[in-house]
Parts: C-alpha cells; sequence; structure tokens
C-alpha cells in the first residue's frame, strides 16, 4: 500500500512534470572565475523514459565529482563537475543546485539530483530522465546504482520519515527496502547480491546529519535489516569478497579495519595517524588507499595528512608524501597506478581545495596544475566523487 | 573592594588521575605532561551579594537607571553572576529553540579542560558535598555527564580565534567546515556555555581579542545558548585590559560574567602556580576555586532561570 502510494505520487509529478511543471535548471554559472562554465545540462523537461534512443555521451577516463559549499550552518550544492586527468581541465556538467550521487559500474551513466529530485543522465549531464521527485536528499549520497547498473536503490521522502527504496532505472517498480522505523540517510555500498549497506540517523538539513551507525538490508530475506555494530563507513571490494569499514578504536578515535564480505577474519589497521580520513580499495582489490589525519591532542588543529597504499594481501604498508590541508579525500585511478588526493586548505581567510595527482611507482606527488579550483570565503568541499574510465 | 568570605571546605576525594594541565602561550601544539598528580583540598569561596541595588518601580515609565558596575570595576564585579532579564530571554529563547536543559557546554583552552575545570562532578567519589552545599547536587545532577567531559569547545591550545576557524574542529564528530564552537553547539545543544578563552600571547592586542569574542558570544546568543564569561587570574598583558575587554562585553551583552580573578586573590600568589613562573598557570588550589566556582555559577543561572 505504502509503495503503491509513492508509486502514485511519482506518477502524478512526472505528468506534472511533462506538462512543464518539472524542474528548471538553474542556468546562472557559479561564480568560480577559474572553472570553465560548460552549462552543459540545458533546461530540458524530464521525462520518464527517453524518446528514441540518444547516443551514449562517450567517456573517456575522467572524475566526476560534486562540490558543495558551506553556507552558513548548512550547505549549497555548486554543480557537478568533471575533470580530465590528462591535462587536468575542468567541466562544469551541472549548474548551481546540483549534486553528484553515483556513477553507473560500466560508468555509461550518473545519478544526479537538484534537491528532491533525482535523475540519470549521461557523462556530460544531459539526457537526464526523471527517477523521483521525492528523493531524500540529506546525506552524503542517497542513491546508488546496483552493481549491473539494472537497477538504483535510493532514499525516497517516505510519509512517515526516509526509506529505502529499490527502481528500474527509469524510477518504474519502486519497491520498499528494508524495515519500519529504519530511518536510513546515506547508502554506504551495494553487494552484487542485493544486500544494502546504508546508514541510520536523523538530519535537520542538508548535509547536517546525525549518523547512528551503519546497517544492512537484506532484500532476499523479506527485508530485513541489522546494524552492524561499532562499524560505519562500509566499502566493498570491487569484488566484492571483502569489506573495509572505519570503526572506533580504544583512544575514542576512528580508525580503519577490514572483514570478509560475511565480516568474519577481521583485522584493524594499525596505520600511523590519529584519525582516519578516507580510504579507497585498488580496481584490482588487492591494496587500499587510506588516509590518516594528524590531530593534535593538545591543540585540537589537524596539522597533516598523511597518505598510505596498504596491500590487503600481505599487510604490507607504503606511507607516501604527505599532502596538506583538512578533510583529506583519495581515490583510485582505474588503471591502478595512482592516486587522486585532495583536502581543503585555509589562506588567510579564505578556502580552496587542493587537488594532488600520486604517481605509486615514483612516489612524486604533484599538485594539479592551473589555476586555483575554488578560491572562497566558505567552505567549500567535493560530495561524492568517481574516477571512471569507460 | 572584595567582600569574600569563606565559608565552607569541601575536601574533595584524591582524583586517581589528574593532568598537569599545561597551557603554550603560543598557537603551535604542546602535549600534555601526563603527570599524576593529587587532587588538592578544595577550598570554595562564596560570593559576597551583587552590588546591584534592588530597585523600587517608579510611578511613571521612566527609563530603568543602569545601576550595574561598570566594565573598568570589574575587579568590584561580584565572583558569582546572577541572571539577568536579557540572559533569561536568551535561556527561554533557546528552551524553544530545541536546546537541551540539562546540558550545558564548555569552551577554552587548558585551563577548562576536565580534569582541571568541573569533570569531578560526574564522578561520584570524587567529590564530597557539605550539609551547606548539598544543593549544589540538583545542578550536579542535571547536568550529569556535561561535566567530566571536554565536548568539542575544550582543547588545550584552543583561543578566541581557533574556536571559530574549521581547521581546528574534530573531523570524527564535526561536520565539513564547521568550527569547534559550531560543532559543540549543535551536537551538545546546550542552554548555558562558559567561555574561557583569555590566553595572552606577545603581540596579541584586547581588540582583537574582543573582535572573536563578539562572533562567539553573538553566535551563542542566536542559538539560544546563555555565554558565561569569566576573568582569568593572571595579567599577562600587563594593563588588565583583556580581563577589563571580557567584563565590557559582559556589560554590553547584559550577560553573566565569573569573576573568577576576584575569587583567586585570597589564594597564595593569587592563585597562580609559583612552580610555573610563566605568571599564566593557575595552582591546584585554583583548579579547585574554578571547579566549585564554576559549579556555583552554573547553580545559581541554572536556579534562576528555571525558578522563573
Amino acid at each position: 500500500m505504502r509503495i503503491y502510494q509513492y508509486a502514485s505520487t511519482l506518477l502524478i509529478l512526472v505528468l506534472l512534470a511533462a506538462c512543464g511543471g518539472g524542474a528548471t535548471d538553474k542556468t546562472a554559472a557559479p561564480n568560480l572565475s577559474t572553472i570553465q562554465p560548460e552549462n552543459a545540462v540545458s533546461p530540458e523537461t524530464p521525462t520518464l523514459a527517453p524518446t528514441g534512443t540518444p547516443s551514449p555521451v562517450s567517456g573517456g577516463e575522467f572524475v566526476y565529482y560534486g562540490l558543495r559549499e558551506r553556507l552558513g550552518e548548512g550547505y549549497a550544492d555548486l554543480g557537478v563537475f568533471r575533470l580530465d586527468p590528462k591535462n587536468s581541465e575542468i567541466k562544469q556538467i551541472a549548474p548551481e543546485g546540483w549534486n553528484l550521487q553515483d556513477v553507473s559500474t560500466d560508468g555509461s551513466r550518473l545519478l544526479i539530483n537538484q534537491g528532491s529530485q533525482l535523475y540519470s543522465a549521461y557523462l556530460d549531464g544531459s539526457g537526464k530522465r526523471i527517477v523521483s521527485e521525492l528523493f531524500y536528499d540529506y546525506g552524503a549520497r542517497g542513491a546508488a546504482w546496483n552493481s549491473d547498473g539494472s537497477g538504483i536503490v535510493f532514499i525516497l521522502s517516505g510519509d512517515s520519515g526516509p526509506v529505502l527504496v529499490r527502481s528500474n532505472p527509469d524510477g518504474s517498480g519502486l519497491e520498499e527496502l528494508g524495515s519500519p522505523g529504519d530511518s536510513p540517510i546515506e547508502i554506504e555500498d551495494i553487494a552484487t547480491g542485493g544486500d544494502v549497506f546504508w546508514q541510520k540517523g536523523t538530519c535537520s538539513g542538508q548535509g547536517v546529519c546525525t549518523r547512528e551507525g551503519s546497517y544492512r538490508t537484506t532484500p532476499a530475506e523479506a527485508g530485513s535489516s541489522q546494524p552492524l555494530k561499532g562499524l560505519d563507513r562500509l566499502k566493498l571490494s570491487p569484488d566484492g569478497s571483502r569489506i573495509a569499514y572505519s570503526y572506533e578504536n580504544d583512544q575514542g578515535k576512528s580508525s580503519l579495519g577490514t572483514a570478509a564480505s560475511d565480516f568474519s577474519s577481521k583485522i584493524a589497521s594499525s596505520l600511523p595517524g590519529d584519525l582516519l580520513g578516507d580510504f579507497s580499495w585498488s580496481p584490482d582489490g588487492n591494496r587500499m588507499a587510506v588516509v590518516r589525519l594528524d590531530r593534535s591532542d593538545y591543540s585540537g588543529k589537524v596539522s597533516g595528512t598523511r597518505n598510505f597504499v596498504v596491500d590487503t594481501t600481505n599487510g604490507a604498508v607504503k606511507e607516501y608524501a604527505e599532502s596538506e590541508g583538512i578533510l583529506g579525500r583519495v581515490l583510485f585511478s582505474p588503471d591502478g597506478n595512482k592516486l587522486l588526493l585532495w583536502s581543503t586548505v585555509q589562506i588567510g581567510d579564505r578556502y580552496k581545495i587542493l587537488f594532488h595527482f600520486l604517481d605509486l611507482a615514483s612516489g612524486i606527488l604533484s599538485q594539479l596544475p592551473g589555476p586555483d579550483i575554488l578560491n572562497s570565503a566558505s567552505f567549500p568541499l567535493l560530495t561524492n566523487s568517481y574516477w571512471v574510465n569507460n | 573592594m572584595k567582600n569574600n568570605r569563606i565559608v565552607e571546605i569541601i575536601t574533595a576525594l584524591s582524583l586517581a588521575t589528574a593532568f598537569l594541565a599545561g597551557c603554550k602561550v603560543v598557537a603551535e601544539p604542546t602535549p600534555i605532561p601526563d603527570t599524576e598528580t593529587p587532587a588538592p583540598t578544595a577550598t570554595i569561596t562564596n560570593t559576597p551579594v551583587p552590588p546591584t541595588p534592588t530597585l523600587t518601580p517608579a510611578p511613571t515609565a521612566t527609563p530603568t537607571p543602569d545601576l550595574r558596575l561598570k566594565p573598568e570595576q570589574w575587579q568590584d564585579w561580584p565572583i558569582i553572576p546572577t541572571l539577568s532579564p536579557r540572559a533569561l530571554d536568551i535561556y527561554r529563547q533557546g528552551i524553544k529553540m530545541g536546546n537541551d536543559p540539562k546540558a550545558f557546554s564548555k569552551v577554552g583552552d587548558c585551563q577548562s579542560i576536565k580534569e582541571a575545570f568541573m569533570g569531578l562532578f560526574d564522578l561520584k567519589d570524587r567529590y564530597v558535598l557539605t550539609e551547606e552545599h548539598k544543593k549544589f547536587q540538583d545542578a550536579i545532577d542535571n547536568f550529569s555527564g556535561h561535566y567530566n567531559t571536554d565536548g568539542e569547545g575544550v582543547k588545550g591550545g584552543f583561543n578566541a580565534a581557533a574556536v571559530l576557524s574549521p581547521m581546528w574542529a574534530n573531523p570524527d564528530v564535526c561536520l565539513p567546515g564547521e568550527n569547534p564552537l559550531e560543532c559543540e553547539i549543535r551536537v551538545t545543544k546546550p542552554t548555558f556555555m562558559f567561555i574561557r578563552l583569555e590566553v595572552w600571547w606577545d603581540g596579541r592586542t584586547a581588540d582583537q581579542y574582543e573582535a572573536y569574542m563578539r562572533r562567539i558570544i553573538e553566535y551563542a546568543i542566536a542559538h539560544g545558548v546563555v555565554p558565561i564569561l569569566a576573568t582569568k587570574a593572571d595579567n599577562l598583558e600587563g594593563d588588565g585590559s583583556l580581563n577589563e575587554t571580557t567584563a565590557k562585553l559582559a556589560y554590553e551583552y547584559d550577560i553573566p560574567l565569573w569573576n573568577f580573578w576576584l575569587a583567586v586573590q585570597d589564594l597564595p600568589h593569587h592563585g597562580l602556580d609559583p612552580n610555573r613562573p610563566d605568571g599564566f598557570h593557575i595552582s591546584y588550589d585554583a583548579w579547585n576555586v574554578a571547579s566549585f566556582g564554576g559549579l556555583e555559577t552554573l547553580d545559581t543561572l541554572w536556579r534562576a532561570a528555571a525558578r522563573k
């Protein structure tokens, strides 16, 4: 009955959208003088299904990311961007007000949203197709493609709170997952077999959430949801055999652990550094890039971002050059030979995002050449990011 | 000038582990030495009656004369503040905004870490209240769980600028771009907040301190949190200008000022640590005066707010 209501609402909204009441793109370019405003997203009317068969936009190797800035006590989406690692060129593929949720496993389509409107789109932002008008746009990532790209799992704003749902890529076939009262706020990962790992919590605004821990929902078991006590920020290895997670260590600080996908054989990492910044599986699943943050117990200042690669087959650890800034994040390149690192630095009373490439063979850390990516009085951050090659 | 009276001696049971808190008067971080130190006997200094007289309502509508002591007379301000109508308004607004009437916060440097400031009140075997001060148990119970924590607003190296910078926030708890002050208020939703960020270093001016403090105070007030300012024991700047600035802000915003400076004047070396002749660190006796003075301040303001 509940799903029926959602589906009905969705249908009505889609019909309204088709009558001209749908999403209107904000075409004004953000005030970022150093970014080439491609404004590729035209104010097209979203439709439930594409007309004809549009040709997929050719990909290549790109990094896709959403950009956001802190505004007052909330956040404002600054758009979706595409970084070409070959020449460091950055293009904006969705304008201000839009955010990136996910890239399909085959690297052919994006999931992007403008507030509560969730769309799939081609890699340049064109060919948008509405998925939902009731998307729950509060946590870090509320929508993800399933592993074979045949469907989408997302969080829908239900009558009595957020609900985990699954649908076809066009938004049809909506099916509720999980249990009543689950209160999901973020999707962490989706296993090949369909299990969904998600974060429970509450949000008072976009990005302003209280996290309560990771859960697993198994659709095959009547959607039962199980808490994964003490585990957080789960990421499955590419083949799904291992899972990495954050946990609170004896000192009350975040640390990295890995386990088999059934959570047996847990291994706690003992990398130097105070806090866990981020971690990313290599494409072959045999290594993990890990960013640790040094934060002084005395002063509280985050003084460094330390970069490691851990060989998960034998536990060997290699530390690379340190990068500056806070909120360090990392992505593996599709060929497994490079890392993309980024962090936010403060220069005077302004903030800037720095991108670095780290060549794993030479160990050379090189800052992205060219003009500032973002230099703002407001605190900028990347939301969801993916390095894909199709 | 001051009118203190020693009314009670409260014996604190020994702290199994107390940290020798060390604030460094520069921005660079320095580890806190893990020195085990027994807790001293605590002496509580009670407050003189606030000098503000009771006013008789005027028969006609005339402006109420402001009889508060001026900021430049800060040394004569009472140790324990009263709740002004303005502070009561802030408290009530905070309750409407969803603040927790059972929560208070601390924003400060090493003088405010839980080992040195009020942490013992969450440890039932670490303090004893005598009959006269049993009433404080109500405040201890009401704010239980918020004494023996630093929250996100206290770190040894914090100063008024640091708590306004996201670069000093705890990434495990705080949102991206959130500074320690915003983070602490969001997470704790306190009704009262001690603000003790008065450390001075060479080159720091009272004007700079005032500018940062204004931002902190205004942010707290906007979120319905009653700021409790405090004077400091030292006069490293030489002219008492930081304490006078603190009093000026308390006067202007009509918010509570806990006159810690006055509370330690009767202690040896005026509460400063003779073993650390940097003119800044306070003695163990002063720690206890701070803890019990903080409790009495909290109790006084909370009772006044709850009663009204």
